[in-house]
């Protein structure tokens, strides 16, 4: 039988239980780290440290999370907040959206389907970000606007123009 | 309105998702997690003792009495319009105003 979040919450609040957050942590570990590997696009030498970064601060900070909030939002916040602040420190190259057309050539010549991972590179950090968790994480506009701290009209214009840029990057046609 | 290319690029999302084994990762975490401070719980023993110890004190003094008795007073003053006890109402405005402010720091603690 596998224990609620709040159970394990409680016992690491409570009574300091660290193989109750080993369980959390197995839990939300593949979710973080694949989110990090999104944004770093595929840095896997960064993504461990940055995974390892966001578990420790939940640690920390775990006796401060309310229960009024769904936990996997809050853990994504945490998470968003230490990619944001490496992003700050090592700036991440962007591909600026007029280079859209030679990425797009570029695979086009390829037999193999356009990754993802590839077409995320031409949206600005705030668009990929959106995207990633609206799209791959299932959030709801709300939960990503709660997560980036940014208000929910620049959560949706960021979603929209992502969604522009990539339907540019795949050459979509209806 | 949901259209088209939204289901494309959820297909695309999923032919390129992954799902990343622990291996170890867990444990990784585990071994380097801080010593927690445990300052809540110290700040809530704290909280109780002095309670306990300020409702003693006043036990103990027979605080309540003289408190009925300022109220009392004060309401009469009110209602026949003499002077207060003013250093009754000072005190009384002290332990209100303490009263509200230590929950009040506590709630905006743990809602921040």
């Amino acid at each position: 039988m596998s224990l609620t979040d709040s159970i394990l919450i409680t016992q690491v609040i409570l009574n300091d239980d660290h193989r109750a957050f080993k369980k959390l942590v197995e839990r939300y570990q593949s979710d973080i780290r694949g989110l990090f590997l999104r944004l770093t696009h595929g840095n896997k030498g960064i993504v461990d440290d940055l995974a390892q970064e966001s578990f420790i601060r939940i640690y920390k900070y775990l006796s401060g999370y309310r229960a009024k909030a769904n936990f996997k939002t809050w853990i994504f916040r945490i998470a968003y907040n230490v990619f944001y602040e490496y992003h700050t420190k090592n700036k991440i190259v962007q591909v600026d959206i007029d280079s859209v057309e030679a990425i797009n050539q570029e695979h086009s010549n390829s037999s193999s389907a356009i990754d993802f991972q590839q077409a995320l590179k031409v949206l600005n950090q705030n668009e990929q970000i959106a995207i990633v968790l609206h799209y791959e994480k299932g959030f709801t506009h709300r939960e990503v606007s709660k997560i980036t701290k940014q208000p929910l009209g620049t959560v949706k214009t960021n979603i929209l123009r992502g969604k522009e840029k990539l339907k540019i990057f795949y050459n979509y046609e209806r | 309105m949901n259209d088209n290319f939204e289901d494309f690029l959820k297909k695309e999302i999923t032919k390129s998702s992954f799902q990343s084994p622990d291996n170890g990762f867990s444990d990784r975490v585990v071994a380097n997690l801080p010593k927690r401070k445990r300052v809540f719980a110290r700040r809530e023993v704290i909280i109780i003792t002095s309670t306990f110890f300020s409702a003693l004190a006043f036990i103990l003094t027979k605080g309540f009495y003289p408190f009925i008795e300022g109220v009392t007073s004060l309401f009469n003053s009110f209602i026949y319009q003499t002077m207060p006890n003013y250093e009754f109402v000072i005190v009384l405005l002290a332990f209100i105003f303490i009263s509200v402010l230590i929950p009040l720091v506590e709630l905006r603690k743990r809602v921040l």
